[in-house]
């Protein structure tokens, strides 16, 4: 089996940055990932990684802007559009040559971010289901930046603007909120997300303790009994606030986790996370035990 | 400031048309949607579609890397900041450049609230001036000049009834951005303000592309904040749109397109999970749909605009009545705690004073 993230989420989110970190991690505790630049409007410097492929030795937004004279947003479109096109003889045939077939080959595809590419158009998902075909498993990484979900209303907002994507891609999904070390207050973060229940020595990100697997579930009471109440809540949005807290504490349908690039810890809490969404390691370790 | 309190809608109150001073407060729409919905064809069309009904508009672009807007604006972000520049000056790309110009411009935004304050309170002045000038029939050449001026001003100060806003062409540039807060609330805070999401109807056709835009839509009544929200499906000369009240009125028809349009996927185990959710989702939404002021628009043609624009009378009542408390609200905690900083400052200072004079300490 093999295994891919895709990086997706607004633009300015932080996704290039999180395939940076998450290569530099993997380079110190000699974890073997592939980085493959999927954004065709990168700019050269932009990208401080090393890429296995990347898109723009194939398309980018530049060439497309001045030779079918758009603007940068149609530009953008239309190269995600080539891709589609060639995913196989591109996309697929590119990673065959550079990655192979090896099992537990493990890719990180670092997305461009306008979110239309995610509501509008099927490029996506033409990319994952031919990745699922060559044999990978596919989890969508979808970043937020943390500092936007730091309140009950924007946090529900969020939630609806990830499952807006995710009801087009239909494969395992794991939320990030990126940027928790700027983000003002991590705390109110950590509450929403009901990874810490506001015990007497709750500090910031690095004081879960891990196995306490903060992605476990959002803190929907607390949330709607906040929301409800908010100046911001009009009497209309009652019914929907309680409707859309079932639908997903029903289905625990997004979970977060908190994202502190920082923090070796943190990265290696995300990674975790991510891979047991795509049950990487799982195989090898039921063989074990045959 | 005094201009700028009391032409806000402080005193438009419970849904009455006219301010303080017999200034009538104009309603604010601000149009989001994805890159390509239709945005700024359809603030053209609003703007016409205003003008030929004799009403008076206010238009502000806020995109700054559009090349042209078929309309003609008030306030143009371009006219503030050079976006190429910005790109060069913080060497970033086009998407970078648009997200600084917009937050550049953000920090000036109280100015663009003051702009529009004034030209309510011009239109107000001018209003009395009318009454004043009608009355006294004044003395000699020099009431024919203030005649001629009043003419004038009339003209150009007719009262305002909205205040359009274009925003940039991606969508998340606006939304998922501090600065979007900004201006969304300095506009909320000072008028009643009314969010038109443009869905792009070609490209919600299918179940699951609905759903997504559906999603974002609601979405955007939490980002902010429970503005009220009409949502324009747009190109319904291209696409209609009763697919899409049929789905928002009755989830068993959205249930029925959807197990159609996915058997073929059906094969795959992800496919019926994301049929399974989409059902869940739908159901879900059913409050959302439910309060919801939808219509079909087609900026093209100018179809469905009179039902917008009755849309958008609703809406503005739904801002007195359910956003603008909180408004009221807010605005009271602040002036409470600037009043508490203030005699917290003014003590301190007597204390710092007194410590100053003694141990010669900066303040
Ligand atoms: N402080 C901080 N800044 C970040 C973080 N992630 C990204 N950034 C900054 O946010 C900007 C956009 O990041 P980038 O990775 O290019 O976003 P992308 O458009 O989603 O790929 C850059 O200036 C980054 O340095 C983070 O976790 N913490
Ligand atoms: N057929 C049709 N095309 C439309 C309509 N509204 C916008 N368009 C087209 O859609 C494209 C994007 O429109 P634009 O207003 O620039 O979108 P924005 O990015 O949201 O501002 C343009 O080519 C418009 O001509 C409509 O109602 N009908
Ligand atoms: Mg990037
Ligand atoms: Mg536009």
């Amino acid at each position: 089996m093999k295994y891919a993230q895709l990086i997706i989420g607004p633009a300015g989110v932080g996704k290039s940055t999180y395939v940076r970190e998450m290569q530099t991690h993997c380079d110190s505790i000699q974890r073997s990932i592939h980085c493959v630049n999927l954004d065709p409007a990168a700019a050269s410097e932009e990208l401080q990684y090393r890429t296995t492929l990347d898109v723009r030795e194939f398309v980018t937004v530049e060439e497309v802007m001045e030779e079918e004279s758009l603007g940068p947003n149609g530009a953008l479109m239309r190269c995600m559009e080539l891709l589609e096109e060639h995913v196989d003889d591109f996309l697929i045939a590119g990673l065959q040559e550079c990655v192979g077939d090896d099992d537990n080959s493990y890719l990180l595809l670092d997305a461009p971010g306008q979110l239309e590419l995610y509501s509008h158009v099927s490029v996506f998902r033409t990319i994952t289901n031919a990745l699922v075909q060559d044999g990978y498993r596919v989890c969508a990484v979808y970043l937020l930046d943390a500092q936007f979900v730091a309140e009950p209303a924007k946090f529900v907002a969020g939630t609806l603007a990830v499952l807006s994507a995710m009801v087009l891609l239909e494969i395992p999904h794991v939320t990030v909120l990126s940027k928790m070390d700027i983000c003002p207050e991590p705390k109110r973060v950590q509450e929403l997300i009901g990874g810490v229940g506001g015990g007497p020595d709750d500090g910031g990100v690095d004081d879960v303790p891990a196995e306490y697997g903060y992605g476990g579930g959002t803190n929907m009471s607390l949330l709607m009994a906040e929301l409800d109440d908010a100046t911001t809540t009009t009497a209309a949005m009652r019914p929907l606030n309680a409707s859309l807290a079932r639908l997903v504490d029903d289905y625990s349908l997004v979970s977060f986790v908190p994202l502190d690039i920082s923090k070796d810890e943190s990265l290696e809490e995300v990674l975790y996370m991510v891979d047991s969404s795509m049950q990487f390691g799982e195989d090898s370790e039921v063989k074990d035990t045959l | 400031m005094a201009a700028s309190s009391s032409a806000s809608a402080a005193g438009g109150g419970g849904g009455d048309d006219d301010g303080p001073e017999g200034a009538r407060i104009p309603t604010v729409v601000l149009c989001i949607g994805m890159a390509g919905s239709g945005k700024s064809t359809w603030m053209a069309r609003m703007v016409q579609h205003a003008k030929a009904q004799g009403k008076t508009a206010y238009v502000i672009n806020l995109d700054p890397a559009v090349m042209a807007t078929g309309y003609k604006s008030n306030v143009d972000i371009r006219d503030t900041v050079a976006y190429k520049e910005v790109m060069k000056t913080y060497q970033l790309g086009p998407n970078g450049g648009i997200v600084t110009s917009l937050n550049l411009f953000a920090t000036r935004f109280d100015q663009v609230v003051d702009l529009v304050e004034k030209r309510v309170l011009a239109a107000a002045a001018a209003a009395d001036d009318d009454e004043t000038d009608g009355g006294g029939g004044g003395g000699g050449g020099e009431a024919e000049a203030g005649g001629e001026a009043k003419k004038k001003k009339k003209k150009k100060k007719k009262p305002l009834d909205y205040v359009f806003v274009d925003t940039p062409g991606q969508i998340e540039v606006f939304t998922w951005s501090a600065s979007g807060t900004v201006i969304s609330e300095g506009l909320a805070n000072s008028f009643p303000t009314v969010l038109c999401f443009l869905a792009d109807t070609p490209r919600c056709t299918g179940p699951q592309t609905f759903m997504s835009n559906m999603l974002q839509a609601c979405s955007m009544l939490y980002r902010f904040a429970g503005l009220p929200l009409v949502l324009c499906f747009n190109k319904i000369d291209v696409a209609r749109h009763e697919f899409a009240e049929e789905w928002m009125a009755d989830f068993e028809a959205f249930f029925e397109s959807l197990d159609s349009e996915s058997a073929p996927t059906r094969a795959s185990t992800t496919g019926s999970y994301s049929v399974s959710l989409c059902r869940s989702l739908a159901l879900a939404l059913e409050p959302f749909y439910k309060t919801i002021r939808a219509v079909g628009v087609s900026a093209v043609t100018g179809e469905g605009c009179d039902a917008f624009f009755a849309h958008l009378e609703t809406a503005r009542d739904a801002y007195y009545r359910d956003y603008y408390p909180g408004v009221l609200e807010r605005r009271e905690k602040r002036e409470a705690e600037a009043e508490a900083r203030k005699s917290a400052n003014a003590s301190k200072f007597d204390a710092d004073h007194q410590t100053q004079t003694s141990a010669g300490q900066p303040l």
